[in-house]
């Protein structure tokens, strides 16, 4: 079944949108929220 | 090469399940959060003494009338076991006093956990310092204690930077808080016969038993406890007293020096924040000002910033200009009162908490006693 050229193109849009709000989310988070559960990380 | 996905409906499925999980924290109502408690009882020992602090906000329920409360300096600084007995000896009953601190600079901590003691137990003085973290650091409990479909309304004002380091912390925290409410959390014992984190780290007792506060009896380092050195206690025979001790005021202003740096604009949000919670709950503010060894031989006590100004009315400011607090000791032995650059070891908390007693006791305003 082919895919209305359009609708691909607004699904491959918001994916490339999302992904771009996790990365920036990510890289803008600082780096210890994400080892939170490593023991002590340091005052 | 091969595509990423197989089909357009492959596709269409992956960017919508990227779109929940990124949407949860704000989707998912409150029905779908753990009990406030949890997001203490689900930390243990590492980051701070959580399972004291969650003991203290949640399952002691007396009124405190001294609580101290921030991160790694005041749990370093202050003997609170000291300040409870003498506190007590002056009321002429058993006072109440508290360290609740933690390992990890920010007024959003601090914002968050003080709203948390205060909602729970009546606090009639609330002793706190400048939560000053190093650039990029941010508390890495963010994830726990703060929580979107809570708190979302505390960030309006805020850059986008901001909220999205809030909103990413939310996210992070959402699968433990999913968890949390599957089944609770055990809260994890208090006193055990194995030592906890701290009483490894700090060669001393358990922080459950000196009321909160940590009792750190190494010798200094740069990056302890890697580079400790031996301890060797020490009482500085120095000419400071506790009259020595200054409070802000217009007549008192040049003991002081506050910097002209604007501070980052989360601090003043959230310390504004904080000072709404004494307003609310009727809690005496006093801030202490915690000397750091590179402020040794400084005349004046350096602030960040106007913090009476900022806080915006009663704000007692308390603090020993360095100069005197140190006197004619030498750089050699002024190490000994410190366990690293910025902490104090136990024979530095227990020469500041004695020369710091009074002029808290002084501020002080017990609720039993009118003509106090």
């Amino acid at each position: 079944m082919k895919t209305n050229p359009i609708i691909e193109r607004a699904i491959y849009g918001l994916l490339i949108v999302l992904s771009l709000v996790a990365i920036w989310l990510v890289l803008n988070a600082p780096a210890n929220f994400l080892n939170a559960r490593v023991v002590y990380q340091g005052f | 090469m091969r595509p990423a996905f197989s089909s357009t409906r492959s596709t269409a499925a992956f960017a919508l399940l990227l779109l929940v999980l990124l949407a949860l924290p704000a989707v998912l109502g409150q029905s779908w959060l753990p009990p406030r408690e949890e997001a203490y009882s689900r930390q243990g020992w590492g980051s701070g003494p959580y399972p004291w602090i969650e003991n203290q906000i949640f399952q002691e329920t007396n009124a405190i009338d001294i609580a101290f409360i921030g991160s790694s300096h005041i749990f370093n600084d202050i003997n609170t076991p000291y300040v409870q007995a003498r506190l007590s000896a002056q009321l002429g009953r058993p006072a109440v006093v508290r360290t609740i601190a933690w390992g990890g600079a920010g007024y959003d901590g601090l914002y968050f956990i003080a709203r948390d003691l205060l909602a729970h137990r009546r606090v009639r003085m609330l002793v706190f310092y400048d939560e000053n973290p190093a650039p990029g650091q941010r508390n890495n409990q963010t994830p726990a204690w703060f929580r979107f479909r809570e708190d979302a309304g505390l960030l309006a004002g805020e850059s986008w930077r901001e909220q999205g380091l809030f909103y990413c912390a939310a996210l992070i925290g959402l699968p433990r808080n999913g968890l949390s409410l599957l089944r609770p959390n055990l809260p994890a014992p208090l006193v055990t016969d194995q030592k906890n984190y701290w009483e490894i780290i700090a060669d001393g007792p358990n922080p459950v038993t000196q009321l909160g506060s940590l009792s750190y009896r190494r010798g200094f380092g740069l990056k302890p406890p890697a580079d400790a050195t031996a301890f060797t206690a020490f009482q500085p025979q120095t000419g400071a007293i506790p009259k020595d001790v200054e409070a802000f005021s217009p007549a008192a202003k040049n003991e002081f020096e506050f910097s002209a740096t604007p501070l980052p604009a989360w601090q003043i949000h959230f310390f504004r924040r904080f000072a709404e919670l004494f307003r609310q709950h009727h809690v005496q503010p006093v801030m202490l000002h915690l000397p750091v060894l590179a402020e040794a031989h400084d005349p004046v006590i350096k602030e960040r910033a106007d913090w009476p100004q900022l806080f915006g009315g009663d704000l007692s400011l308390l603090g020993i200009s360095p100069e005197k607090l140190f006197g004619n000791l030498t750089e050699d032995q002024v190490r000994l009162l410190y366990g690293d650059p910025v902490h104090f070891n136990v024979n530095g908390q227990t020469y500041f908490t004695r020369l710091i007693t009074p002029a808290l006791i002084n501020l002080y305003k017990d609720e039993d006693q009118p003509n106090h």
